[in-house]
């Protein structure tokens, strides 16, 4: 079953269609990661996905559910969340927040402790929200999401502001909630190397649009595996590979073959090194995930 | 450097219309001053001094030193958002440039107010019919509205900049304004900043004589005083977000 | 229920209490201060005099103390971004009715206890006559009336735009036209949502030109004006909520 699932959603902002006919499909149990760079839609879509935000067209299902104005927050509650900064009350403590946050989900106070516990701010629990660091509110806000220990979670960047330490238990912890608490848990992040290492399904979303959706399996076959070739004398090798039926181009000083077998490329080593030319360098290489991702949105990659 | 701080000052004022409130309020005021004027006509038969005390007399009482008290608000309210503290404070220029580049826009705004008031004055007056030349203390009385303003200023900035939400200090602004009221009853009027304000624009006595030394030395100690703690409390204080 | 319980919990450190004993502390010393320059004569009228000023003063004071604490209640929302936090688990429309009943059941202990101090004063003065607990019952029950419905402009105002500003110069302008309302023939005053706390005053003055002399005498609200002062009510609540209702966050 799928656990989200969006047709045709769109949101107009005056003129500008800021997310345009998406259609989500967020398996059961899995690792959700949402990708797309700045400005193309994310958060925009996460907040509908809530109903925070009004879709100008389109119907969203959650847990099997139309969402619509009756029904929104029955299916809420079971929906934990974390969109763009942390919402807290300054002038309270972590523990009085998270307070506020049990009180309206009705789940039990001794959830409270173990939240905090998981996300490791129990000893800080009775310092001023305001006046924690930027990786506690965030953590308190990964806590607060936690309580009741909902169906899905949904996290925008839950990695922000957290030190190396924090971003690797962050990553094992998310990876974790499907198993340990069976939750759906859908990531949004600009940082492709977390996504990769948390995600078990993707979505890239770029001007609104989705222009991917599927396993990273997948995603990563996309990925063309190539041969990179450095000779003694390369403008002969590359006449002698073509008269043997290999094609092959310069790019930056190599010659890219297409990617052979075993077999195959002991006995080119062998034809390139009985016509007198000295291998250099043999690599095998692939397309890394920026790059991946980098066609896929035709924009940079980075933040 | 402080002309830079100024003109940062007033950057920030973009798209931001909260002097509006300073040009479009002081109409009303004017519109019920002038109809109250009207109403008891054979009561207040002083012509344009009487005319002047109905327009100012609640306004410079309590209303000008709320509105600024907002105004100052409005100003400290810009570094408290969005972490601006850091930037704030770690702006090239000497704290005490950027206290008093918000104290010098806050006077320009207080000038403002007092010109909308002096204005719509003349406008009723005309408009009613007022015989006779515009009393000539009127520039006098603006002025010194106005440098009683800055002191006002001055105070609420301090505690604007102490008290770090918005609305209390309003109302310590509307409570200062009610104390001036009581201090001037007693006589104590030079002593207490928000009766200058009062006093300066002659509202309840528009002939009064403004002993003009202890007006100015009252108004500029203030000022000075407050400013000068503003400066202290922002070096003293950390950056803090919240 | 629930909410409304939450609404005092979030007000922890607001010092909600210091910004009511303030308002308390503005109006006795007001008061104090008129007190001792009344004379004898003046005193003779006693409770009359005191809802007469009590009116007066609340016109002052009130609208932007009310506008004050709906700052206060709501500024911690816009502050924290906690808008998207709470409504993922609570009806936008029964958030803006929470912190209604929190100002409501706010301004009431308010006036309660400002009835109270004042009550208490008078007899400590001996005024003549025993103490008109049922006068002063319906004025409390009339400033709170008028005050719930400033308090819906205000939080209206502080839950529509982030920024206090827009709020609070309402407030002092809600001040402002308090006061100068007295000066206003009824008509217009009605007009003016501020000017209710006189226009609903029970005490009149009337100032003999002749004689010259006051005479203070009861009057009580007429009902018209009691169905105007709930359709302004109405009307302020409705406007709030829906535009609270219908924002996105």
């Amino acid at each position: 079953m799928e656990i989200i699932e969006t047709h045709g959603l769109c949101k107009r902002y005056g003129d500008a269609m800021r997310v345009s006919h998406l259609d989500l499909r967020v398996p059961e149990g899995c690792v959700y990661g949402f990708l797309g760079p700045n400005g193309a839609g994310k958060s925009t879509t996460l907040k509908m996905i809530l109903g925070l935000v009004h879709p100008t067209a389109g119907s969203i299902q959650v847990l099997g559910k139309t969402m619509n104005s009756a029904n929104r927050l029955d299916i809420i509650r079971q929906v934990g969340s974390l969109i763009e900064s942390p919402s807290y009350y300054g002038h309270l403590t972590g523990e009085e927040n998270l307070r506020v946050v049990q009180s309206l989900r009705g789940v039990p106070e001794k959830n409270i402790r173990e939240v905090l516990q998981i996300v490791r701010l129990d000893g800080q629990r009775d310092k001023l929200a305001g006046h924690y660091s930027l990786g506690m509110k965030q953590r308190l806000g990964i806590a607060a999401a936690l309580l009741g220990y909902p169906k899905v979670l949904i996290l925008d960047e839950p990695t922000n502001g957290l030190d190396p330490a924090g971003i690797q238990e962050m990553r094992e912890l998310i990876c974790d909630l499907p198993r340990r608490f069976g939750m759906t848990v859908v990531v949004s992040s600009h940082l492709l190397s977390e996504i990769d290492q948390m995600a078990d399904h993707v979505g890239i979303i770029r001007e609104g649009e989705l222009v991917f959706q599927d396993t990273l399996e997948t995603l990563h076959s996309r990925s063309t595996h190539h041969l990179a070739l450095r000779t003694t004398n390369d403008p002969v090798a590359q006449a002698l590979l073509r008269d043997r039926g290999l094609p092959c181009q310069e790019e930056d000083g190599y010659l890219i073959l297409p990617i052979l077998p075993d077999g195959e490329t002991a006995r080119l080593t062998g034809f390139l090194a009985e016509n007198r030319l000295g291998i250099l360098r043999l690599e095998e290489r692939q397309k890394s995930l920026e790059d991946i991702f980098l066609e896929l949105t035709g924009k940079a990659a980075s933040l | 450097m402080l002309l830079r701080c100024l003109r940062a000052e007033l950057g920030k004022c973009r798209r931001a219309p909260v002097w509006l409130a300073f040009v479009v309020l002081p109409v009303v005021p004017a519109i019920l001053g002038t109809a109250n004027y009207l109403g008891n006509i054979e009561v207040l038969d002083n012509a344009w001094y009487s005319l002047w005390s109905q327009h100012t007399l609640f306004s410079s009482l309590f209303f000008l030193p709320a509105l600024l008290g907002v105004f100052c608000a409005w100003q400290w309210r810009l570094e408290q958002a969005g972490h601006n503290w850091n930037s704030f404070f770690t702006a090239p220029v000497p704290l005490a440039d950027l206290c008093l580049a918000k104290l010098i826009l806050a006077a320009g705004t207080s000038v403002l107010a007092q010109g909308c008031i002096g204005g719509l004055f003349v406008l009723s007056g005309k408009l009613v019919g007022l015989p006779g030349p515009l009393p000539p203390e009127l520039p006098g009385w603006l002025f010194c509205g106005a440098v009683g303003s800055i002191s006002v200023c001055a105070v609420q900035l301090f505690v604007s900049l102490a008290v770090r939400t918005f609305a209390p200090p309003v109302a310590f602004g509307l409570a200062g304004g009610i104390l001036g009221l009581l201090c001037t009853a007693k006589g104590w009027g030079y002593l207490f900043p928000y009766a200058l304000l009062c006093l300066g624009m002659r509202a309840n006595n528009p002939t009064m004589e403004l002993d003009l030394v202890p007006f100015l030395l009252s108004a500029l100690f203030y000022t000075a005083a407050f400013t000068a703690l503003s400066v202290w409390l922002a070096q003293k204080r950390d950056a803090a977000a919240e | 229920m629930n909410l409304l319980r939450l609404e005092f919990f979030k007000c922890r450190r607001r010092h909600i209490v210091l910004v009511c004993a303030a308002v308390l502390g503005v109006e006795l010393f007001w008061f104090g201060a008129f007190l001792t320059r009344q004379d004898a004569e003046d005193l003779a009228w006693g409770w009359m005099l005191l809802l007469y000023n009590l009116a007066l003063i609340d016109a002052i004071i009130l609208p932007l103390s009310v506008a004050v604490l709906a700052s206060r209640s709501c500024e911690l929302e816009h502050k924290g971004g906690t808008w998207k936090l709470l409504e993922t688990m609570a009806n936008p429309g029964k958030l803006y009715a929470a912190k209604l009943a929190w100002g409501a059941l706010v301004l009431a202990a308010l006036l309660v206890v400002r009835t109270g101090i004042f009550a208490a004063m008078g007899m400590a003065l001996h005024f003549p006559g025993t103490v008109p607990w049922v006068r002063f019952g319906v004025f409390t029950l009339i400033s709170w009336a008028v005050s719930m419905m400033v308090y819906a402009l205000q939080q209206g105002l502080s839950l529509y735009y982030a920024n206090q500003a827009a709020a609070l110069v309402c407030g002092v302008a809600g001040s402002f036209l308090g006061i100068l309302s007295m000066l206003f023939p009824p008509a217009l005053v009605r007009f003016v949502p501020w000017g209710y706390y006189g226009l609903m005053a029970l005490v009149r003055m009337d100032w003999n030109e002749a004689t010259r002399v006051t005479r203070f005498f009861w009057k009580w609200p007429a009902p018209a004006d009691l169905i105007l002062l709930c359709v302004w009510a109405a009307a302020f609540l409705l406007a709030g909520r829906a535009l609270f209702v219908k924002k996105e966050v």
